[in-house]
């Protein structure tokens, strides 16, 4: 799979210099698109659905000849995608998200993600809304034509604190869905796979796509720090002596096994599941919501 | 290898600090925020408890320069190769006398090829020491020099001026031998003279060590000999002392500052002694000798060197309250043949303390009639120190004019300011000397009569006048003649006097003479040399044993004991490349972090 070239040489680290998440998501999202133009092995969607006749403001790429050639009149060839959809971000805004060793936490690069997801999803004339949940604390953004602006600005002043049980928010959130939508759930999903599996099949109803996109941080995927240190919990605050050169072997193992159950479980609801950490570039999850939205047929 | 303080290997147990400090890793003080303990908290307690030494390079440095330290600090000491290479042989030393007596004729060739003997009577692996001796010892040849050296040092050694003490070799010897473990075998190349035990020396050799006293005296020592050279007012005077058992016709010579002035035929007695004097000279004229030309068998003791310098009359004052108690005095100093003009006071007198002030001496006798003290019992009398030079005559008899001699009745001497030359008893003094000016008083405090005790008879009493009123006549001589051995300053520096003769300065000059108690030829048994050594105390080592004292060893030379240096050195230098490293691992443990 070929990545925008732009988007590939953003280092997410390089991203959260930009500041501006509108910035950061246009700069990531038209490089993509740029690049897959280019890309003989994937392009948008094609598939003609229907056609209509011809308004002024319609882009006359779309304009059937063939058509015109037989009727002298003017039609637009609507294709699958151009069916727009309810497309959400659900993100995780808890204490651990603030976790980050490498200069980009995962609220920020999460944070980045979110906008860029919503740019493009909003570029492909989706419906964009956001949900931001720490504790049992929602923010919520309908989906709407006109709401990325908003969007964006919720996730710029968006600061991680508190707690992060999926279950309640992601019930609380599920009620709200009127439409069948895509949604992306970006967090670090640190709950027992069981809880966090009940909890995202919350999501399944209306028959929703989702994508989880699960943040971790290289510095907690594989515990890097070595001698006698004190653990300090993010979320609950709690501290735990280690000494971190004799459970790195161990620590590695638990997380790996973590990430696959999370995999596993999620893939059972048939939610597609994206392992992300702080150091890839985002482009990579743009194919995802990409693909999500191919899986998304409207025909009107 | 050895080591001179083993107790510093306890340091070795400071090798803990670096394993604790690896493996007890230093905390942070700030708890590191993390997103959760979920997984951290599911680690087995077993995990977060095993510990691993990390930085195995640092830690090493560490636990190696410990190592480094503790045995600079234990100072080490290495063998040397010969030692360590000849264990299987013994130490001999071999004492050769060359005081003057070893110049008797036909002595020293015989001393010398003693000596040779002895040295290659030695086995391939045993390690000769060569000592020469007279009244001081020397190290001529030492162990670790090869056999041509100690053959060499013995060729080239000749007999001196000086007199026999065999004291000093013995010490010298004893030292040789402090870290020798193997029985030692010790030769005596010496003629063996009584003169040369002061007193019953002993000293510590190793276990099992052998004695061998090689005697090379002459079976008879036809001695004659000049003493007593001076000035008796303004003419030269010597006596001449004749050991032999024939009677002796001797010419004896003076010479001015080297010069051939008179000479006088003399006829002495066989055992027996003459006076020889001389036409008067001038005063001041500087140094003279008085030598004699005959055939005897030791030429050392043929000469006497003097100063006439004309510093003063060599006259005596005796004072005595009582004509009776000066007749046992001047019967004494007739007997002696005395060449000094000595004069009698009833009183001290302020001109008596005037004479001595400039030089002259005075002997004060005790007054019959003011004896205030009465012994309860005879009491005797002892001399405080037989080296004091009143006494010099006696050594042969060790030094004691007073032996035999029991005193009834004396008087209160004074101790204060005096010099104490003989006590009672009961403490009280019984013979002192007070310095005044540049001359001496020597006061007695026994009445020289029959009622105050038997001294007048006794043997030593009629010498020990003579020696008194030398002794108290030297002051007005101003110290010009002295003994070979001497150390004198003649203005230019501390100079000593190596052999007879004279020794001269741009404004001074000396005399010396050899030690006439060289002369006493009467041999000392061989049972001295085996009775002055003792077997050195080994706690629970067998004769033979080998174990040795490393720390005589070591100390006996300094440079076996360089290598704590460079330990220490190469210790330091570990610690200053481990503070380098620790703190480029520190820091990037914090970057990491």
């Amino acid at each position: 799979m070929k990545t925008a070239p732009g988007a590939r040489f953003l280092d997410p680290v390089v991203l959260t210099r930009i500041g501006n998440l509108e910035l950061i998501a246009r700069s990531v999202v038209e490089g993509f698109i740029s690049g897959l133009h280019h890309s003989p092995a994937f392009g948008l969607s094609s598939d003609f659905a229907e056609h209509r006749a011809y308004m002024p403001g319609d882009d006359i790429r779309h304009i059937d000849w063939r058509v015109y050639g037989r009727t002298d009149r003017h039609y637009i060839r609507q294709f699958e995608a151009d069916t727009n959809t309810d497309f959400t971000v659900i993100l995780d805004a808890s204490a651990s998200m603030s976790f980050g060793s490498r200069g980009v936490t995962k609220f920020d690069y999460a944070r980045m993600l979110a906008a860029c997801l919503a740019y493009f999803a909003n570029r492909q004339r989706d419906r964009v809304g956001l949900a931001l949940f720490s504790n049992d604390d929602v923010v919520r953004i309908p989906p709407g034509a006109r709401r990325l602006d908003l969007a964006l600005h919720e996730l710029d002043r968006a600061k991680p604190a508190g707690g992060a049980a999926l279950l309640p928010p992601l019930r609380k959130l599920s009620q709200h869905l009127r439409r069948r939508s895509i949604i992306a759930l970006i967090s670090d999903l640190y709950e027992a796979p069981e809880e966090a599996s009940r909890a995202i099949a919350q999501l399944r109803q209306r028959g929703n796509d989702v994508v989880v996109f699960h943040v971790l941080d290289p510095g907690e995927i594989e515990f890097a720090y070595d001698g006698a240190l004190t653990i300090e919990d993010l979320e609950t605050g709690e501290t735990l002596p280690v000494v971190g050169d004799t459970l790195k072997e161990e620590y590695a193992q638990l997380m790996a096994e973590h990430a696959a159950q999370m995999r596993r479980r999620t893939l059972a609801h048939g939610f597609d599941y994206v392992s992300l950490d702080t150091s890839k570039p985002l482009d990579h999850a743009l194919f995802k919501y990409l693909a999500a939205r191919e899986r998304m047929r409207t025909v009107r | 290898m050895s080591l001179l303080a083993p107790l510093f290997m306890l340091g070795l147990l400071a090798i803990v600090v670096p394993i604790l400090v690896h493996l007890v890793h230093r905390e942070r003080k700030e708890p590191l925020p993390f997103p959760s303990l979920m997984f951290l908290r599911r680690v087995p307690i077993r995990s977060t408890r095993r510990q691993r030494i990390r930085h195995w390079l640092l830690f090493l440095m560490r636990v190696i320069a410990l190592i480094l330290l503790a045995f600079a600090f234990a100072r080490p000491w290495m063998k040397s190769p010969k030692r360590v290479a000849a264990t299987a042989g013994k130490d001999v030393v071999v004492l050769v006398d060359r005081s003057y007596s070893m110049s008797a004729r036909g002595v020293w060739a015989k001393a010398q090829r003693a000596a040779l003997d002895a040295i290659a009577s030695a086995g391939v692996n045993d390690r000769v020491t060569v000592i020469g001796f007279g009244e001081r010892a020397e190290l001529l040849a030492r162990a670790e020099d090869t056999r041509k050296q100690a053959v060499m040092s013995v060729e080239r050694l000749r007999p001196g001026s000086e007199v026999t003490r065999y004291a000093p070799a013995l010490r010298l010897a004893s030292s040789v031998l402090t870290h020798a473990s193997t029985p030692a075998e010790i030769f005596w190349i010496t003629d063996r003279q009584r003169s040369g035990w002061r007193n019953a020396e002993q000293m510590e050799v190793p276990p099992g060590t052998v004695t061998r006293v090689v005697d090379v005296r002459a079976p008879t020592l036809n001695n004659v000999r000049v003493a007593e050279a001076r000035m008796v007012e303004d003419r030269p005077s010597a006596r001449i002392i004749n050991g032999t058992m024939t009677a002796r016709d001797v010419t004896a010579e003076l010479r001015i500052n080297g010069r051939l002035q008179q000479a006088r035929n003399v006829s002495v007695a066989a055992n027996g002694a003459a006076a020889v004097t001389f036409d008067p000279i001038p005063n001041g004229v500087g140094s003279c000798e008085i030598k004699l030309t005959t055939n005897d068998d030791l030429a050392a003791d043929n000469v006497a060197y003097f100063a006439a310098t004309g510093d003063g009359a060599l006259v005596v004052r005796v004072v005595t309250p009582d004509q009776q108690a000066a007749f046992f005095f001047q019967r004494a100093l007739a007997a002696g043949d005395s060449a000094l003009r000595v004069s009698y006071d009833s009183r001290l007198s302020e001109a008596d303390r005037e004479f001595v002030r400039n030089g002259g001496g005075v002997i004060v006798l005790a007054s019959r009639s003011r004896v205030v003290e009465r012994a309860t019992a005879p009491a005797s009398v002892q001399v405080t120190d037989v080296r004091h030079p009143l006494f010099a005559a006696f050594s042969a008899e060790g030094g004691d004019p007073f032996a035999g001699a029991h005193v009834l009745r004396y008087s209160r001497l004074s101790d204060d300011s005096v010099n104490v030359l003989a006590r009672m008893d009961d403490g009280a003094p019984a013979l002192t000397e007070r310095r005044l000016g540049a001359g001496r008083i020597l006061s007695l405090a026994m009445p020289l009569d029959r009622s105050a005790g038997d001294l007048v008879l006794q043997p030593g009493f009629v010498p020990l006048v003579q020696q008194m009123v030398q002794y108290a006549s030297s002051g007005s001589r101003s110290q010009r003649e002295f003994m070979v051995g001497s150390f004198v300053d003649l203005g230019e520096g501390i100079t000593q006097l190596t052999h007879p003769g004279v020794f001269r300065s741009k404004s001074n000059f000396v005399v010396a003479n050899v030690d006439p108690a060289e002369a006493d030829y009467t041999a000392a048994d061989v049972s001295a040399f085996e009775q002055a050594i003792i077997p050195r105390s080994v706690p629970g080592a067998a004769a033979g044993a080998t174990a040795s004292d490393p720390v005589a060893d070591a100390t006996a030379d300094p440079a076996k004991q360089s290598i704590w240096w460079y330990l220490l050195a190469s210790a330091f230098a570990l610690l200053a490349a481990e503070t380098l490293l620790g703190k480029r691992i520190s820091s990037r443990m914090a970057r990491t972090a």
